[in-house]
């Protein structure tokens, strides 16, 4: 009898102590635990010997910066493709011409050096690459020349069907004989655009590249096929053509001097849609193109170089509060420092009961 | 045991040395006995305060994460490619109407009867057209009382396609966009485009029209043969079919919509009838239309994929149907021949590769005497056309 007693008080006493437990931890005097000191979370100095993981983790280049910047899918090992503004064109000397200008900035791949009259700002960038794609648009479909949206434009277009606001250049594809063919008709032809509602007239210049005959990539010098440049300013539209290189090792197989590879099968046939309210072409598959050149999460971040996506107008908006440049490489490559034993609590022996339960 | 209650002892009692010549057989057994009693006491009253505890706080949440992360995945996707399909010129959904969606007839099921209304899902024909009309045979079609659903693909690969989509008109079956159907027509509105083009250019400049004729079939030429000759005998062939294509059977495909729904079949909830598949937790308008016509995989991260590397997208959507209590969703979709006739509790696939010899197989719901819908697959065997 006395037994029996004594054992429904000793369960009784564990459900009590364990349901004490139950209170929140953080709470003053809840779940009987040390007080420890606070362990300041201030980044320190990058330790030598935690160097690796930085290169293990991250890679050398921030993530973000990794994901929606130009990526080329190249199999070759050990070949370091260049970014795609690699100019098929002189550029123009930035350090001799314009003093004011770090070669390393983004500004001087963009410009063709025979129009530039001075970088543009945020709103004249947007206008003339605006009106510059939709003219290039209208051109071609009033010409017949096959062409489609490729790289940033493409993932543009992904999101709104706009032009991404932080881009730079905006990127064309055609087939390599569409190009010999406009090469030979069209070099250096000035266009005429009017918008709209009439209110902006311009003017364009299609230059191809003499050397489009050469496929291959080689001293990397030769990977822009053709521009269209706005004559005010000297920004273009890249213009690259695709072809089959290899026909026997690889055949239906595609290639960009850049060696972006495309199945024939994603390519054609193209669909048909609209972008910044112009008719437009892309390609079949342009769900797998993207996200083999950026990886998904391009197609899932919401913030990027200082813009944040607004969910209810589907566009990209300034955001000074998002990180831009430097700043967000800098987050991105936050490391992560492996924490001293003691900055673990143990929670002591009940807590950890209340974790069994809880976690049953 | 008297002097024992004197105080409170922690530890049972010593026991009395002089005692065990004592107790009897008998007592020994019945403490033995009660032992085990405290025992079982003790081991019902830790087990009810576990259940007890664990009802209070809600359960087991081992799924609490993952539905967590769908969700969030989820507000991401909306905001992302909403209105996609309409960019694309796509029709996204259509309803079948409530008249002809099994046991929802205008009279309800009388009792003892069933209704004659049945949904038949055909899945991928390919073109095969002997094959499509033995299963009309089979299952003794009758326009009037059946609606049936071509779960996309139904041209392209096999031998008379025109055939299949001629029949298909004839018999008055809906369709839905399969990959096949998407390519046929993005290349015949690209053929018709350079056509009209072309008469645009003979109409300004009457005096030359068999020169830009020339011209036209030219720049058409140069195209195919710009992806070489022999690589591209796929886009060669796609090219002929849709040439082939009257105006009437291109309007007829392309008012096929990406997915088809019956809402509240009786007993089985709501039917989505797609192509290739859906991600389970976005809603409609928001689903990648070109995925819904090519998935089979999804990635860690729900993104889907034609590619057959990660997880069946019709594993997911079972997993995340049957967590549900009530309302629930059945996919029925064709494309994965490689899986063959999948039918699993909340989706069905149906292509079982009947283009390749396999079969070609029709999913029918019906209402029956005791007025609950039931499913049935009827299949037939196919010649096999490739390889």
């Amino acid at each position: 009898m006395q037994m029996r007693r004594m054992l429904l008080g000793l369960v009784a006493l564990i459900s009590a102590v364990s349901s004490a437990a139950v209170m929140p931890r953080n709470g003053r005097g809840g779940g009987g635990k040390l007080s420890r000191p606070a362990f300041s979370k201030l980044a320190r100095q990058e330790p030598e010997d935690t160097k690796y993981f930085r290169k293990f983790f991250f890679g050398d280049r921030s993530l973000a910066i990794e994901v929606l910047t130009f990526r080329p899918v190249s199999d070759e090992p050990g070949f370091v493709a260049s970014p795609p503004n690699t100019p098929a064109f002189p550029l123009p000397r930035a350090d001799v011409t314009n003093p004011g200008f770090d070669s390393n900035t983004d500004l001087t791949g963009h410009y063709d050096e025979r129009f530039f009259s001075g970088v543009v700002d945020y709103d004249a960038r947007l206008d003339t690459l605006k009106h510059m794609v939709r003219a290039w648009l209208l051109t071609t479909a009033k010409e017949g020349i096959e062409t489609w949206i490729a790289h940033g434009t493409l993932l543009g277009w992904w999101w709104n069907g706009q032009i991404l606001p932080w881009d730079w250049d905006l990127d064309v594809q055609m087939s390599a004989d569409t190009l010999t063919m406009i090469g030979d008709k069209y070099n250096m032809t000035r266009h005429k655009y009017v918008s709209e509602d009439g209110l902006v007239v311009r003017e364009y210049l299609l230059d191809v590249n003499p050397w489009i005959w050469q496929r291959v990539r080689g001293d990397g010098m030769n990977v822009i096929d053709a521009r269209w440049i706005d004559v005010r300013n000297g920004l273009y539209i890249d213009i690259t053509g695709i072809a089959e290189t290899q026909p026997d090792s690889m055949p239906k197989i595609l290639n960009c001097k850049n060696y972006h590879r495309y199945h024939v099968n994603d390519i054609w046939p193209l669909r048909d849609t609209t972008f910044e309210g112009a008719p437009a072409k892309i390609p079949y598959s342009f769900d797998e193109i993207l996200i083999a050149e950026y990886r998904s999460k391009a197609l899932v971040v919401t913030e990027y170089e200082g813009h944040r996506w607004n969910t209810k107008s589907k566009t990209w908006d300034l955001a000074n509060d998002a990180p831009a440049g430097p700043e967000a490489e800098r987050l991105s490559n936050h490391i992560r420092e492996p924490e001293r034993y003691y900055s673990v609590e143990s929670g002591g022996f009940f807590y950890n009961v209340f974790r069994l339960l809880h976690w049953w | 045991m008297s002097q024992k209650t004197s105080h409170l002892p922690l530890l049972p009692p010593p026991t009395i040395p002089q005692s065990p010549t004592a107790s009897s057989a008998a007592s020994r057994s019945s403490r033995t006995f009660s032992k085990i009693k405290f025992g079982l006491l003790a081991g019902v009253l830790a087990v009810s305060t576990v259940w007890a505890y664990s009802r209070l706080v809600g359960g087991c949440n081992h799924g609490g994460a993952l539905r967590f992360g769908s969700d969030e995945w989820e507000d991401d996707y909306t905001g992302v490619s909403e209105g996609m399909s309409g960019r694309l010129g796509y029709t996204l959904v259509k309803d079948i109407p409530t008249g002809s969606i099994p046991g929802r007839g205008k009279r309800g099921v009388k009792k003892g009867e069933g209704d004659d209304k049945r949904l038949i899902i055909v899945g991928d024909i390919h073109g095969m057209f002997d094959e499509f009309r033995g299963l009309l045979d089979k299952i003794s079609y009758d326009s009037d009382s059946d609606y049936l659903v071509l779960a996309g693909d139904i041209i392209s690969k096999g031998p008379d396609s025109l055939a299949v989509l001629d029949l298909a008109r004839k018999i008055g079956a809906h369709c839905v966009r399969g990959n096949h159907e998407d390519r046929i027509l993005l290349h015949y509105h690209d053929i018709q485009r350079r056509k009209r083009k072309h008469h645009r250019a003979s109409e300004v400049e009457p005096e030359s029209p068999p020169e830009s004729e020339e011209e036209d079939e030219d720049e058409f030429g140069n195209m195919e043969l710009e992806v070489g000759e022999k690589e591209s005998r796929s886009l060669n062939v796609e090219r002929k079919l849709a040439k082939s294509l009257s105006k009437k059977q291109a309007e007829w495909l392309d008012a096929c919509p990406l997915v088809v729904r019956a809402e509240k079949v009786p007993g089985l909830g709501r039917y989505y009838i797609v192509h290739a598949g859906l991600v389970h937790g976005i809603e409609l308008k928001s689903q990648d239309p070109l995925a819904i016509m090519t998935m089979r995989t999804l990635n860690r991260h729900l993104a889907p994929s034609p590619k057959q590397g990660g997880m069946h997208w019709a594993k997911y959507w079972n997993k995340m149907e049957r967590r549900k209590a009530h309302g629930h969703t059945t996919v029925v979709y064709g494309h994965y021949a490689a899986e063959g006739l999948d039918i699993r509790r909340h989706t069905k696939g149906l292509d079982s590769n009947c283009v390749r010899g396999g079969r070609l197989s029709a999913y029918i719901l019906e209402a029956n005497k005791g007025g609950r819908v039931e499913e049935d697959i009827v299949s037939v065997k196919c010649r096999n056309y490739l390889d």
